[in-house]
């Protein structure tokens, strides 16, 4: 069974399937010279990725910066084409689609991006920025567009006031809202939120957060919830996907991976959370601090991505490339990528460097010229 | 190495089909008979503007031409003159000792003014001296080239003459092997002319790269490991900040190898600029051309030069 | 940046206004209301001592220019009569600034310098301003369309810049003026064919960076069309720049105006121009007892020249707060305006060295 099935069988909530991804890869060229210079070697941001959502669901993406999260984010909103595999959305495949085809399907996929500052054009006003959505997808009239545009603005809690105003008039939240207020424009079924609160302050990260979920039930949205730590998207989500380096390492509904993280990188990641938050989930009490930088996706580590850094890694990890897959005892829906998972209550020490080197001569994490 | 110098032999090849073709549109462009008939003589009749046509070989179509000018041009020859028929090349080799005497002295000195001034600013920025600096640029800077040449000759030559100091000849060549001396005052307010222009120009180049290098990081180590101020300055910071100049320099250089039109005429300097406006006046194509091929040659070869001295003041830089 | 990096204008400028404390004390009562781009850069501007004078005197130019005929009235000399018993001695000798009624003197055929030089104001704005627009609208165009596409269409439009900028510009202007004949239009057709590469090399730099930022991902999420994301999201992100350049090109094409006119080949006498009223003056001995008649076009020339790279420099500043901020004092401004001096040679060689940079790239790993 691949991985997908696997996982489309295991999505708990009842209700439609609205999106595939299957075994999806991005490779980035390095060199980009057109004409004379052809590409050599590439990034490989996404490299086999596979998931679904199902209607009204939640889905959240964490992993370290750079591992892919906002790639993944721009294949399923057909910003870039995808290298290999496919993405369905309500039963249609999307990869394949040219431009004219595409247009209808971008009413339906929408992204609310990381920068609230760089997502806006400093140069336009707000008025104009909303309004786009509607000229591009309706033959409305001006005073429609406008009609629609202060409707807009309400719902995201602003005031048709800032109709006139240039970007940079605005705080971050409140741009953030004119963010989620364009994705919004149009209805579509699912949004992509790509870290929508990172940057901001935490006070505001909150307001945004309760809006996304408001609309979430207003709307019947399907959200994309992408973070870069736990404890943001814990509050958001029915499942989470964990990333590391391209690859999906482990997945499962929200409180499954809370309690009962299988992949060492997740229980890592799970360890660096705030005490206040996992305080009352009174479990490890150790923190795992992981050794060494991100390995390059340039050239990532042979076998499991992750034993460079792995406390647990041992000889066949470098070698061979742990399938994801349900271990174990755990419910269905619950897959890990990982040859030793983690057990329940096993302490989770950093191993010394030097042993890990040891057992896994093969380390491309320092091999970037 | 080996490769760029490659590639940008490929680029020269390039760049002269291009501004070759384009000199010969432009002037066909209309009737070609225009320019036999010009060359024939004041009240030619038709039959003595066919026999010019063929002498000049503007009789053959305009495709013809050009691919015959494009053969001479791979034989080292840019041909005959149409005024009086005779070989461009000596032409060529009587302008450009002028030309190079003009760009290698005021060369000279605008580096030998520049850069001193530009350090100077750069190390003591916001003082009295900075100033100084700044408002010499300031001057020169705001100045075209034929007015500060056209200024000089009126004050060090007509007004100091007639003050009874003539200290500087009129306008005018004399060559080197001629006479060295009367050569080097002859060229004195060309120089200067040229030169004030451009030292200002690298005063404020020199003195921005020199600031910028200044803050980078390894110059405060190198301050910090207790390296003094000069050596510093000197062995670090100069030798960094001289990179932007030598790509400038090649840049200009190429550029003024290939006639400084304007200082040439203001002092009646018989160079290349000369010898193109000349030319162009005469509707002369092969000479224009000539010129043309000239300069753009210089300008991609003084910076494949530059791209090569560029490689050994700057380690970083590895070229393939 | 990548091009031009001795100018960079950044488009993130925004973020930085955010800490400006000069402007948040300006709009105290609404800490983020009113701030717009413009207004912004227009607060900081008219804090610019220098830039508002050279402003003004650009002004006054204009006022000059458009109001020629009637300036020349009330002086009561037109540009080519020829005073040749009030406005010349016995001997031929000019008469001097301020005699017989002659502001500025006349020249050696006995016309008024001051309306001479009234008049030549009018080629040299037309000639500096008609012809930066025209490669203002090429440069951008172009650069525009090779920064967004990118890929053969940017190698294409690319080279063909590069190849342009290693003409020999000055010597192709004049062939073909020589060829079809001096005229106003020519002039300025020709000034903008070769000033547009460098217009466009910068364009297309700056468009390479903004091609990548997330708000132009998001109008391609929208479905929005190439056209329309250049038109609307990309192009007004460029009129900073544009405007930047504009004003500091304009002095470099009244600088070729006037040489080519020196040299013969730009505007005919007895139409006046600067350049050509200098060659003329030049060209004859009398200038040697009487300067006025050539130092003045001079100087008209170089205060021109100079005011637009002052104004230039100033908006820069003004629309790119990155670069020098705080308090400064007169005296500084005055300084940091110098800089700007080395400006029109400064673009130029920007684009020029990008040329070769770009290759150079290329080859280092
Ligand atoms: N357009 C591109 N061209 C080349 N490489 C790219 C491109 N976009 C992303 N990458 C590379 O792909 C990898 C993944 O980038 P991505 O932006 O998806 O990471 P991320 O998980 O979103 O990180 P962050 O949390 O910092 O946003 C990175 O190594 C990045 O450098
Ligand atoms: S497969 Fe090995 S290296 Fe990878 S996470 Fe599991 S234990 Fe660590
Ligand atoms: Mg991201």
């Amino acid at each position: 069974m691949t991985a997908t099935e696997l996982d489309l069988e295991a999505a708990t909530s009842e209700g439609d399937l609205l999106l595939e991804v299957e075994d999806v890869t991005k490779y980035f060229p390095v060199r980009t010279n057109a004409l004379i210079e052809r590409s050599h070697a590439s990034v490989k941001a996404v490299d086999g990725v596979s998931l679904a959502l199902r209607v009204g669901e939640t889905l959240g993406v964490v992993g370290e910066s750079g591992c892919g999260k906002s790639t993944l984010a721009r294949l399923i909103a057909a910003l870039h084409p995808v290298t290999s595999g496919k993405i369905r959305f309500k039963g249609q495949e999307i990869t394949k689609l040219d431009r004219r085809h595409m247009r209808p399907l971008r009413r339906s996929i929408q992204m609310v991006f990381q920068d609230p500052y760089g997502s806006l054009n400093p140069r336009r006003r707000v008025g104009s920025i909303l309004s786009d959505p509607f000229t591009v997808h309706t033959q409305m009239s001006r005073a429609e567009v406008r009609e629609q545009v202060r409707d807009l603005m309400a719902r995201v809690g602003l005031s048709s006031e800032h109709y006139n105003r240039f970007p940079a008039e605005f705080s971050g939240g409140q741009r953030q809202r004119i963010g989620i207020a364009r994705a919004l424009a149009l209805r579509p079924d699912l949004i992509i939120c790509d870290e929508p609160v990172s940057a901001l302050d935490v006070s505001i990260q909150a307001q945004i957060i309760n809006l996304l979920e408001d609309l979430q039930d207003e709307f019947m949205l399907t959200y994309i919830f992408i973070a870069h730590d736990l404890s943001v998207v814990r509050h958001v989500s029915d499942r989470i996907a964990v990333m590391y380096l391209g690859k999906i390492v482990e997945t499962g509904p929200v409180e499954e991976i809370y309690s009962r993280a299988r992949h060492p990188y997740t229980a890592s990641l799970l360890s660096a959370v705030p005490v206040a938050d996992r305080a009352f989930k009174g479990e490890r009490k150790t923190r795992v601090i992981l050794s060494g930088d991100v390995p390059s996706p340039q050239n990532p580590p042979s076998g499991c991505r992750f034993h460079p850094r792995c406390p647990k890694a041992q000889a066949i990890c470098a070698t061979e490339e742990p399938l994801l897959e349900q271990k174990a005892g755990d419910p269905a829906g619950h897959l890990t990528a990982c040859h030793f998972p983690v057990e329940e209550g096993e302490p989770l020490a950093m191993a010394s460097r030097e042993a890990v080197v040891a057992t896994a001569p093969i380390d491309g994490a320092q091999e970037q010229p | 190495m080996i490769r760029l110098v490659a590639r940008r032999l490929v680029y020269l090849v390039l760049v002269l089909i291009v501004i070759t073709f384009l000199t010969y549109v432009v002037f066909f462009v209309g009737n070609p008979n225009d320019l036999a008939a010009r060359f024939a003589g004041r009240d030619a009749g038709p039959a003595q503007i066919r026999d010019a046509a063929v002498r000049l070989g503007l009789n053959h179509g305009f495709w013809y031409q050009y691919w015959h000018y494009l053969v001479g041009l791979l034989h080292g020859s840019f041909g005959l003159d149409f005024q009086n028929q005779v070989p461009i090349n000596s032409e060529i080799a009587r302008a450009f000792p002028v030309t190079a005497s003009l760009v290698v002295g005021s060369v000279v000195i605008w580096l030998l003014i520049g850069i001193p001034i530009g350090i100077m600013s750069a190390t003591h920025p916001r003082t009295l001296r900075d100033r100084a600096g700044t408002t010499f640029a300031l001057t020169f800077l705001s100045m075209p080239t034929f007015v500060l040449g056209v200024l000089f000759l009126l004050v060090f030559y007509y007004y100091l003459t007639r003050a009874g100091l003539s200290w500087f000849p009129a306008a005018g060549y004399v060559g080197i092997t001629t006479s060295p001396g009367q050569w080097f005052l002859h060229l004195i307010l060309p120089w200067l002319t040229l030169a004030l222009v451009q030292a200002a120009i690298y005063t404020r180049l020199i003195r921005g790269s020199l600031l910028d290098v200044l803050g980078e990081d390894y110059i405060r180590t190198a301050r910090a490991k207790g390296l003094s101020r000069r050596t510093v300055i000197y062995k670090h910071g100069v030798r960094a900040a001289l990179t932007p100049v030598v790509t400038q320099l090649g840049i200009d250089v190429g550029t003024l190898l290939a006639g400084a039109f304007v200082t040439e005429r203001v002092f009646g300097l018989p160079g290349l600029g000369q010898l193109a406006l000349n030319a162009i006046g005469a509707a002369d194509l092969p000479v224009v051309a000539a010129v043309v091929v000239l300069a753009a040659s210089f300008i991609v070869i003084m910076n494949t030069i530059v791209d090569i001295v560029y490689a050994l003041l700057d380690p970083r830089v590895r070229l393939a | 940046m990548s091009q031009g990096g001795l100018i960079g204008v950044d488009v993130e400028q925004e973020r930085v206004e955010e800490k400006d404390p000069e402007l948040l004390a300006e709009n105290k009562e609404q800490e983020f209301v009113g701030r717009t781009p413009w207004r912004l850069a227009w607060l900081r501007l008219r804090k610019d001592k220098v830039a508002m004078v050279s402003l003004g005197f650009i002004v006054f130019l204009v006022l000059v220019a458009i109001f020629a005929p009637l300036l020349t009235a009330l002086i009561g000399h037109g540009p080519n009569a020829q005073y040749t018993t009030k406005g010349l001695s016995l001997s031929g000798i000019p008469v001097g600034p301020g005699q017989n009624g002659f502001i500025l003197g006349t020249d050696d055929q006995g016309r008024d310098v001051l309306s001479r030089i009234i008049y030549g104001s009018q080629i040299s704005l037309e000639v500096g301003i008609g012809a930066t627009a025209l490669a203002l609208a090429v440069g951008t165009l172009i650069g525009l369309v090779a920064g967004y596409y990118g890929g053969w269409i940017d190698s294409i439009l690319g080279r063909f810049m590069d190849i342009l900028l290693s003409f020999p510009i000055l010597l192709f202007a004049i062939a073909i003026v020589a060829r079809f004949g001096p005229s106003l239009e020519l002039l300025i057709i020709v000034i903008a064919m070769f000033s547009w590469p460098y217009i466009g090399r910068l364009v297309r730099g700056q468009v390479i960076g903004l091609r990548e930022r997330e708000f132009v991902e998001a109008a391609r999420a929208l479905g929005a069309s190439d056209l329309r994301i250049m038109v609307f999201d990309i192009a007004p992100n460029l009129i900073a720049l544009a405007v930047i350049y504009a004003t500091l090109l304009i002095p470099v094409n009244i600088v070729l105006e006037a040489t080519l006119s020196f040299l013969g080949l730009g505007i005919q006498p007895p139409t006046a121009s600067w350049g050509n009223m200098i060659a003329e003056a030049q060209t004859g001995d009398l200038y040697t007892v009487a300067w006025w008649f050539l130092v003045f076009p001079c100087i008209a020339l170089v205060l021109t020249t100079l005011a637009f790279n002052l104004f230039g420099d100033g908006l820069r500043d003004a629309l790119d707060p990155r670069r020098g901020r705080g308090h400064l004092g007169t005296v500084q401004k005055v300084k940091r305006a110098a800089r700007a001096f080395a400006f029109p040679s400064e673009v130029i060689r920007a684009a020029r060295s990008s040329v070769f940079r770009s290759e150079r790239e290329r080859e280092t790993p």
